[in-house]
């Protein structure tokens, strides 16, 4: 019984997702790309890097389905190798951001008065930092490398979530139910954890589908910088940025990276409206 | 008399996703010149909807009018276009609502606003317009009209701010007033002038009026007919002290039955030898003002607990009571160490609870627990009962061995909840049963003392019987002390011993309870007992 009471929301949780028709389109999307981008070097007969001059920027065809770039390489492979990054990128910033956000919103707008003034100045500091600034001062600092980049793009998107779950934090710390739990005598970080936090969920997971591909973008930004990943390596940021360059002559090399994208966020966004609504016992019915 | 409004089979569905709710189910009634028409009736049964419908403000689509008239001056008011019910709404018939706060634009002046609403009806402009104004404020009771039509809502107090509500309403010259619980938010010496106000307008410009409220005793001192609704339908309806006094539908009598009346049945007597529990030694507790700037500079100190002592002896309930502000749940909140009070001891059980650990207060927490007044907020939506219940039990680990889904049940039975609804969440529950989920939570732990702050006020009057009822029993069971705090004085001369009168931060008086009722001496105390109503029915029949 014990296990029930601990259990319970999770399973609660995926019961409701489950009916959500759109959310389980988009989390079987989501899957999908992560298992091709897993296996993609099995998945491919060609190689993301070596150039085929003679070809040059082909259209779609029966051997390259979604065309060649300018190289000459396939860009359905390149599509693929850059999901691994740009993946990557969007998960492991934002649960980055996502951590640090929630527990010091979470923090600074339960504790208030000094702690959260102080707290809050700090992330007022940050984001008066020009962005571009403090990569380029990381780069100075600890030349380059994936890992920089996770750092740079994590230490600037929980900035906004952190803001987002103060705010909410301290509506949900006038309601009569936090009292109540301090007067069970639960301590600040259990009442943090079962009472606050929970309640701030529906925000959290909207602002999250929306950070994700604010970061994937970003790493498109950072790679131009010099600091993300290097040619030939690719991303689907930097491909779509190239193929802006050549938008005109070579269409395919935008639409197709664009829709790969435009994908990604369709069904992060119908995953995490989802989510939301399955995790709120108010709004998901019996 | 002639009928002045006649409503005849008005039925208004709500189409919801979950089916048809039928708000108001077929009802007729009519109401006469000069005559003040009360409509009771707990929440949901449909007395707001009616008057909403007979003015087109129901919320559509989801709300439709299915059938029915509602026959004004030859016109039916339900056939109207939105553009003849404009020159009707507001100009000859007038609504005031509950809350004066949220019905009067913040941003506005008082002045301004009136003006408006004479502007939307009538031909005054300038000069007239605003003496149309000043005379009508005069009228109900503002002070230097000239001076106030400058201020803006939040200068006023709860009081006067009904009152430039009614001015509002009154200002068009309206042959009805359709007034939906004018008193409901206002404490009880306010409510009573208000009720005075309503009743002299009446007579002096020959309103009739349609009088919504879930209060019986407000109903029975104001209004000349009733009507009682259940459920959407009128169960009965009559003279207003007949109904009163010789109430023939089974629902009617429950209503009236479930006013708390007369003493505490089993009082405990102060001559038993019992241990004091909580003693309150000179407790202050202030909030600082700020003043206004970056640097949160204190500037003064709001009183809202101003040294109070009291004792509470363990089985003993201890009623406070006092009007909105003077401070009772602050002073809740400074028992149960949610707040720190700034001077003096809160003595429990032996233990000074300020001089202890955040840690050693936390487990102390476990013998003094507390019961919120709205059950809608003291229960986190996101957690089942189960869970809610089970929070308690697991933190102190209850020295039986029992699994704790079987001390869950058992809890349930105690407050007569159904062991299936541990599976609900809040929102699945009616008012009643989530605050039976808040007691349970409250008495899982076996406290020693529960402070109950107002645990009835949100109720309907035949849920709030058996809340009491409940609390009597548990009390009882446990051998609990009870500190039990209310704004009304017959619910806590119904539960309490002893009471406290409150007022400005201070106990102004303080005794056994029927002492107290019988020979207030405090001004202030003679002053809220003389507020109360009587209940005519009772003093009649006696």
């Amino acid at each position: 019984m014990i296990r029930t009471y601990k259990s319970t929301l999770s399973g609660d949780t995926w019961v409701q997702l489950k009916k959500n028709k759109a959310a389980m389109l988009g989390l079987i999307i989501l899957i999908l790309m992560i298992v091709i981008a897993v296996f993609t070097p099995w998945l491919t007969p060609y190689s993301y890097e070596t150039q085929n001059l003679a070809l040059g920027a082909s259209p779609p065809s029966m051997a390259h389905w979604m065309g060649t770039d300018v190289l000459g390489r396939d860009l359905m492979t390149r599509i693929m190798y850059g999901s691994r990054v740009s993946l990557m990128v969007g998960f492991v910033a934002t649960i980055v951001a996502l951590c640090i956000g929630v527990l010091w919103g979470a923090l600074a707008g339960y504790l208030g008065g000094r702690a959260d003034m102080i707290m809050m100045r700090i992330v007022d500091i940050l984001y008066a930092l020009p962005f571009t600034i403090f990569i380029i001062l990381l780069m100075v600092i600890f030349g380059r490398s994936m890992l920089l980049m996770f750092a740079a793009i994590g230490a600037v998107e929980w900035l906004t979530m952190a803001r987002i779950v103060r705010a909410q934090v301290q509506s949900i710390k006038q309601q009569a139910f936090i009292e109540a739990a301090r007067t069970i005598g639960l301590s600040d970080l259990e009442i943090i954890r079962r009472h606050v936090i929970p309640n701030t969920l529906g925000p959290v997971i909207i602002y999250t589908t929306l950070t994700i591909p604010n970061v994937i973008l970003l790493e498109s930004f950072l790679s131009f910088l010099g600091l993300g990943i290097q040619p030939p390596n690719s991303s689907w940021g930097l491909l779509i940025s190239y193929g802006v360059e050549t938008m005109e002559e070579y269409p395919w090399l935008l639409i197709f990276p664009g829709i790969t994208l435009s994908l990604a966020l369709f069904s992060l966004n119908f995953l995490g409206d989802g989510l939301r609504d399955a995790m709120d016992p108010r709004i998901s019915k019996n | 008399m002639d009928k002045i409004l006649n409503v005849q089979n008005l039925r208004t569905y709500f189409h919801t996703r979950a089916g048809i709710i039928k708000a108001v189910d077929d009802i007729s009634f009519c109401i006469h010149d000069g005559e003040i028409l009360g409509i009771v009736g707990e929440s949901g049964s449909g007395k707001t909807v009616a008057c909403h419908s007979l003015m087109g403000l129901i919320p559509q689509p989801s709300a439709k009018i299915e059938s029915g008239s509602a026959i004004f001056d030859q016109t039916d008011l339900l056939k109207c276009t939105e553009k003849q019910l404009r020159r009707i709404r507001g100009k000859r018939i007038s609504m005031i609502f509950q809350d004066p706060m949220t019905s009067l634009n913040p941003y506005m002046r008082i002045g301004t606003q009136l003006t408006e609403a004479l502007k939307q009806h009538t031909d005054l402009r300038g000069k007239a317009a605003t003496d149309q104004v000043i005379t009508t404020l005069e009228e109900v009771g503002i002070t230097e009209p000239e001076k106030r039509i400058r201020d803006y809502p939040h200068q006023f107090s709860g009081g006067m701010q009904q009152r430039v509500m009614i001015a509002m309403a009154l200002i068009t010259g309206p042959e009805l007033l359709i007034a939906d619980e004018p008193t409901t938010a206002l404490d009880a010496t306010l409510q009573k002038q208000i009720l005075e106000l309503i009743k002299k307008l009446q007579q002096t410009r020959k309103l009739s009026i349609i009088f919504i409220s879930h209060d019986l005793n407000v109903i029975a001192n104001i209004t000349d007919r009733v009507l009682i609704m259940q459920k959407g339908k009128i169960v009965e309806s009559g003279d207003t002290a007949e109904i009163f006094q010789k109430s023939k539908h089974r629902y009617t009598k429950k209503l009236l039955d479930a006013i708390p009346t007369g003493a505490k049945q089993h009082p405990i007597s102060t001559k038993e030898n019992q241990q004091t529990l909580l003693e309150l030694s000179n407790i202050s507790t202030y909030f600082p003002v700020y003043s206004e700037g970056m640097l949160l500079r204190k500037k003064s100190f709001l009183k809202a607990v101003d040294n109070i002592s009291l004792s509470v002896k363990s089985g003993e309930t201890l009623g406070i009571v006092g009007e909105s502000g003077s401070g009772k749940s602050t002073l809740a909140r400074s028992i149960m160490q949610l707040l720190r009070p700034r001077t003096g001891t809160v003595l429990f059980n032996g233990m000074e609870l300020q001089a202890l650990s955040e840690k050693s207060l936390r487990s102390a927490r476990r013998d003094f627990q507390m019961i919120f007044q709205n059950p809608y907020a003291s229960l986190n939506p996101r957690m089942t009962v189960f869970k809610i219940l089970a929070e308690p039990l697991l933190k102190y680990k209850t020295a039986n061995n029992n699994p704790v889904s079987e001390e869950v049940s058992q809890l349930l039975d105690k407050v007569g909840l159904e062991h299936y609804q541990s599976r609900k969440y809040p929102h699945e529950l009616s008012g009643g049963q989530r605050q039976r989920v808040a007691i349970a939570r409250a008495i899982a732990v076996r406290p020693k003392l529960i402070i109950a702050d107002e645990p009835v006020s949100a109720l309907d009057v035949t849920i709030q019987a058996q809340i009491l009822e409940l609390l009597l029993k548990l009390s009882q069971e446990y051998k609990l002390a009870m500190i039990f705090i209310s704004h009304d004085l017959s619910v806590v001369r119904y539960m309490s011993d002893q009471v406290a009168v409150m007022h400005q931060g201070k106990i102004v008086e303080t005794g056994e309870t029927e002492k107290i009722f019988a020979h207030p001496q405090h001004s202030y105390t003679q002053s809220l007992l003389s507020a109360a109503h009587t209940p005519i029915w009772q003093t009649n029949t006696a």
